[in-house]
């Protein structure tokens, strides 16, 4: 494994992921999350945490890059959009579900569409992420 | 990409998430959880199809990067492309998740992701052990 492109891939990624998560759920569909959540469970904080925001961010970062690192080839902007969006929509369906399943905070209509913005969310992250790899030679050794 | 393989390590997977799922969240660590989570956010009885629906969703994810890997899987390389994904995953849900709502405190926030890369590297252990024993289809 190249660790320079991983943490590379992995920095970039989560400076996307906040930057594109900051457009897409606080701006573009904030009433959305409101108008979904079943009222008065005082679940939401406000303001919100960044610095956890931040480190969840290079978390998902680094496995976005780690499914792009992993496919053969040089990774392009498509590929990595599509790796990035599969990963995404995934990975929120489970997350949206379970935590469906377990508490009482949303209806079912968040777990449903939540997964749609976060495809877009991590697609994104994806294509930026395998424009920056494609430009970093890899190591010898990898 | 071979389907049937996917198809396969998708279902055993699940099957093998929910089993262990239940084992470790709802007897080993039921206590620890509603101890760190805020009260009355937890159903009383928790739907088990929701959770069933996602469980397949993230076993395909792990399926898709065993599958990805070039050699024939093996079950400690499945253990840690599970664990590797379960850490990753949970560190990157359950930080945002810290930071939108109050739901949870941060001892719950650096100790679930840890318990989800063992769920998970059990469960890509078991999708591992499976398709080492499915041969691969010739258009794959």
């Amino acid at each position: 494994m190249d660790m320079k492109r991983l943490a590379i891939g992995t920095v970039v990624g989560g400076a996307t992921l906040f930057v594109v998560g900051y457009l897409i759920f606080d701006l573009a569909t904030a009433d959305f999350y409101v108008a979904n959540l079943i009222a008065d469970t005082g679940a939401y904080r406000d303001p919100s945490l960044q610095w956890a925001f931040v480190l969840g961010d290079l978390a998902s970062g680094a496995l976005v890059t780690l499914g792009i690192t992993s496919r053969p080839g040089t990774p392009t902007i498509g590929s990595g959009l599509l790796t990035g969006a599969v990963i995404g929509f995934l990975l929120w369906l489970h997350a949206d579900l379970t935590l469906y399943g377990l508490t009482n905070v949303w209806n079912i209509t968040t777990p449903m569409i939540d997964p749609l913005f976060e495809a877009i969310h991590h697609g994104t992250a994806g294509a930026v992420i395998a424009a920056v790899l494609a430009r970093v030679p890899r190591a010898a050794t990898a | 990409m071979d389907i049937k393989r996917i198809v396969i390590g998708t279902i055993v997977g699940a099957v093998t998430m929910h089993i262990v799922g239940y084992v470790v969240f709802e007897i080993l660590t039921a206590e620890f959880y509603a101890a760190n989570s805020m009260s009355g956010l937890y159903r009383d009885a928790s739907l088990q199809w929701a959770i069933a629906l996602g469980e397949f969703s993230l076993t395909a994810l792990i399926t898709l990067g065993i599958e990805s890997r070039s050699s024939t899987p093996s079950i400690a390389g499945g253990f840690i492309t599970g664990a590797v994904i379960g850490l990753l995953l949970w560190i990157g849900v359950d930080f945002v998740l810290y930071g939108i709502w109050n739901a949870q405190n941060l001892t719950l926030t650096m100790v679930d992701p840890l318990l989800g890369a063992i769920q998970y590297g059990i469960v890509g252990a078991a999708i591992a052990a499976v398709l080492a024993r499915v041969p691969k289809s010739a258009m794959a």
